[in-house]
């Protein structure tokens, strides 16, 4: 075609015309056929497995992105990198920001210091351990990271828990959850909670929502995720840790109820007990051992009224009593290390903890481990 | 720039084409550019000043603009209708604060009155005190201004200085003062324009200009982020040059262009590229050879991407824009690299200080080599420091310096050898040096300090990992 040709308006409305056409048949193409584009991934490939999955408040300084995309999560995840061979003994830790390891180095996790003390399961098997923890404070938002991770063929999971988690009203509370309605539909209803937990009302996604421009958000986010693979490949870095960390509160409010619970009684129906119950069944034949994670103990105002920013004494003192009674009653392995780490060893919450602090508990937990073992 | 605001750019960049008339294309013209410059000048710690910028560089063309005309009293009278439109554009931006529009500026304008007070205020005293002067008088002392507050703004510890005092001015604690406190969007563009213009004058290269004439140049809204740096008689002329269909299919073409090379590719290199941020954190020699490589292609689509979207606006209005790159990175020498790369600051360079630099020295009895080493040192210095006056900038100016004196004097060399190497073999050879040695110059260029610059270039090579 010359020159003369291109150069004419007509040339240019065909173009267009059918520029449009093929955006539009493009679109609906990939609406209909609803691809599951988070499988593919750089990650294990191109890049190197992420050590714990994506989170962050400031994507530029991290190299990371918070993305919902349950599969391109796991994707990403060192744990997806190759299939469980004969002498390893897979083990999952599950929990909040502190299993995460917020304000931690990716290299100074629980999972790390964990995988630092080289366990052995057997003469054979030694023990791996991988970081699933998720900075939301939900059993449920668990329950759903470990259906997933089941895939994978864990031996073990160790599952990081604190009273903050518990409250029924917070299940549901969290983008991941809500951004993945038609997996959290399903999980309450294979885990039989719907009595317990309201299944979210939602409706599916129409034409429009499904088709590249409806996904364009998720779709960026991906794709921003797969290339800061190329960054945290190159730097080992997943968050950002500022110079200077805000101290977690120690002077408290005077506060005394705990959500829409008041003292002198916490009732143990309005917390997600049966989450556990239901997660620990799905995940059966793996053991799971249900650790309730350290915590700050302030000794500033109000401290007589209240263990730290979340926790009137009341309800935490009830609620470990409630934890120790339900662990019994479902034998299960439960270790309650709510006081193990000193109050300097706590970052910016009431949770989160120092190098130091998580490769102490890593130190307790290793510890206990080499003795469950002997006692199996 | 966001994909709303390049959006609206093109909406308007039509709008203007569309509109036959040349009063009422001129009025839009200007109006537009002065609104879009208040609308993109981003909003800064000291309050107000995200009005007060964009009112100065108004100011300073409209000096620009008096002093120039041969009895700026008579200049004043016979553009008035011109004047007028400026004025009551930043008297109803500053009307703003008021009326609640959204968006037109980042953050409240100041007080009606104190905008009008500043503008008589300043146009009276600056009218009388340049009609009092001889023209030759008024062009030296408006560059010699002109080249102060373009050291100054460049200059991170004068720029503290001046913070500190907008900061007292406006009753806020000094303490907090930084170098971009005073991200004066455009500036170095405008200046630049503003200087051409008064050199262009004082050396009987231009005749006078209206002022509706000169506000559309300064601040032509496609050029207000990136450039190209146009030169005025050009523009002039193209002032009433109407779009044609072929204008506009051209137009939107390169827009798209520079949209792909914006938000799909420098955005994309982006997150590969190396970082001040970064560079500490990478842990090996590959990795940050890399990430060095994905800078050079991302500040290349991003600065490009930008031009093409300017070059397309304003081709929707009929305006052509000079080119500022010619595909720099296939280039197989450095003096074709800077023949290609921001060719309207090149050029600019080019015919102020360059040229004239050589014809003094040829004229005197200087080394050939000697003759050809300053004139490129020089002007490559001060390209670095039109970005900044820091030691890197000047370093990353002295490097390409030295490398198209180096350049220039293998081409004399080689002129005079015959080589038996096959032409795709030297091209190869010469391209890979070519986009290595400007590659590695980037280092100087997005560091902050020479140490660490010079850390780089040791993990670049293994050392000190």
């Amino acid at each position: 075609m010359n020159e003369k040709v291109h150069s004419t308006p007509i040339f240019w409305i065909r173009a267009a015309t059918k520029g449009l056409v093929l955006f539009i048949a493009i679109n609906v193409l990939f609406a209909i056929s609803n691809p599951e584009y988070g499988n593919l991934s750089l990650y294990n490939t191109l890049f190197a497995g992420r050590l714990r999955l994506p989170y962050s408040d400031q994507p530029s300084e991290s190299y990371n992105v918070t993305i919902t995309d349950l599969n391109a999560m796991f994707a990403s995840h060192v744990l997806a990198a190759s299939p469980k061979s004969a002498n390893e003994y897979r083990v999952l830790l599950i929990g909040d920001s502190a299993t995460w390891g917020y304000l931690l180095p990716p290299d100074q996790t629980l999972a790390a210091f964990l995988n630092r003390a080289n366990l052995r399961a057997s003469q054979t098997q030694s023990m791996t351990f991988y970081n699933l923890g998720y900075p939301v404070m939900s059993l449920l938002k668990d329950a759903l990271i470990l259906e997933r991770g089941l895939d994978y063929q864990p031996d073990l999971v160790l599952w990081l828990i604190t009273l903050e988690s518990f409250p029924l009203e917070k299940q549901l509370y969290s983008p991941l959850l809500e951004k993945n309605p038609s997996e959290v539909l399903q999980l309450i209803d294979t885990l039989k909670l719907s009595e317990t937990i309201p299944p979210p009302q939602i409706s599916p996604p129409n034409l429009w929502q499904r088709s590249l421009i409806g996904q364009r958000k998720p779709l960026a986010d991906w794709l921003r995720f797969q290339l800061y693979g190329f960054l945290w490949t190159a730097t080992r870095v997943d968050h950002h840790i500022p110079d200077e960390i805000p101290e977690r509160q120690a002077d408290l409010s005077a506060e005394i109820n705990f959500y829409r619970q008041q003292p002198p009684k916490l009732n143990p129906n309005q917390l997600a007990f049966e989450v556990i119950e239901a997660t620990i069944r799905l995940a059966s034949p793996t053991p799971v051992i249900l650790i309730n994670e350290p915590m700050f103990i302030s000794s500033g105002l109000n401290s007589e009224i209240r263990y730290n920013f979340y926790y009137p004494r009341w309800a935490y003192d009830q609620y470990r009593e409630a934890l120790a009674n339900f662990c019994q009653a479902h034998s299960l392995t439960c270790w309650d290390i709510w006081n193990l780490i000193p109050p300097n060893e706590f970052t910016n919450t009431a949770i989160h903890m120092t190098a130091q602090g998580t490769a102490q508990t890593a130190q307790w937990i290793a510890s206990a481990l080499e003795n469950w073992f002997q006692s199996r | 720039m966001s994909i709303t605001q390049i959006l609206l750019l093109v909406f308007i960049a039509i709008l203007c084409g569309v509109v036959r008339h040349p009063r009422y294309r001129n009025t839009l013209l200007t109006l537009s550019s002065l609104l879009f410059y208040y609308h993109l000048q981003p909003a800064t710690p000291i309050r107000s000043l995200d009005f007060w910028l964009p009112t100065f560089a108004i100011l300073l063309g409209l000096l620009v603009w008096i002093a120039i005309q041969s009895n700026p009293r008579r200049g004043l009278q016979e553009n008035f209708s011109a004047l007028l439109i400026v004025l009551l554009s930043v008297i109803a931006i500053s009307a703003n604060r008021y009326l609640v529009m959204c968006c037109l500026t980042a953050t409240r304008p100041p007080q009606l009155g104190t905008v009008v007070l500043f503008l008589i205020v300043f146009l009276t005293l600056s009218t009388l005190i340049l009609s009092r002067l001889a023209l030759r008088i008024r062009l030296t002392a408006l560059i010699l201004i002109l080249v102060v507050i373009f050291i100054s703004l460049k200059t991170p510890e004068i720029s503290i200085l001046m913070s500190k005092f907008l900061r007292t001015l406006q009753a806020q604690d000094p303490r907090f003062s930084a170098a971009d406190d005073l991200a004066w969007l455009g500036i170095s563009y405008i200046l630049f324009r503003l200087l051409h213009i008064l050199l262009d004058i004082r050396a009987g290269r231009l005749q006078g200009a209206n002022l509706a004439e000169i506000i559309p140049y300064l601040f032509f809204f496609p050029t207000l982020l990136a450039g190209p740096i146009a030169r005025f008689p050009q523009f002039r002329e193209q002032l009433n040059a109407y779009p044609q269909t072929q204008d506009f299919i051209e137009g939107m073409r390169r827009v798209f262009v520079g949209l792909f090379r914006k938000f799909v590719l420098a955005d994309s290199f982006a997150l590969l590229a190396l970082s001040p941020q970064n560079a500490s954190q990478i842990l090996s020699p590959t990795y940050l050879w890399i990430a060095l490589f994905a800078y050079s292609l991302r500040i290349y689509f991003d600065f490009s991407g930008y031009t093409d979207i300017a070059i397309g606006s304003a081709r929707l209005m009929g305006i052509r824009l000079p080119e500022n790159f010619n595909a720099p990175y296939l280039k197989t020498s450095l003096i074709h690299f800077w023949n290609s790369w921001h060719i309207t600051l090149a050029d600019w360079f080019r015919a102020y200080v360059f040229n004239p630099l050589t014809r003094k020295l040829r004229s005197s009895p200087t080394p050939e080599w000697l003759t050809i080493l300053l004139p490129q040192l020089t002007t490559m210095l001060l390209i670095g420091l039109w970005h900044g006056i820091t030691s890197n900038f000047l370093v990353w100016g002295a490097w390409h310096g030295m490398g198209l004196f180096i350049n220039n004097r293998w081409n004399a060399w080689t002129r005079t050898r015959p080589t038996k190497i096959p032409l795709p073999i030297r091209n190869a050879l010469a391209w890979t040096l070519t986009f290595g040695y400007v590659t590695l110059g980037w280092v100087w260029f997005l560091m902050p300090t020479f140490g660490s610059s010079l850390a780089v270039f040791q993990k670049l090579f293994g050392y000190g990992l």
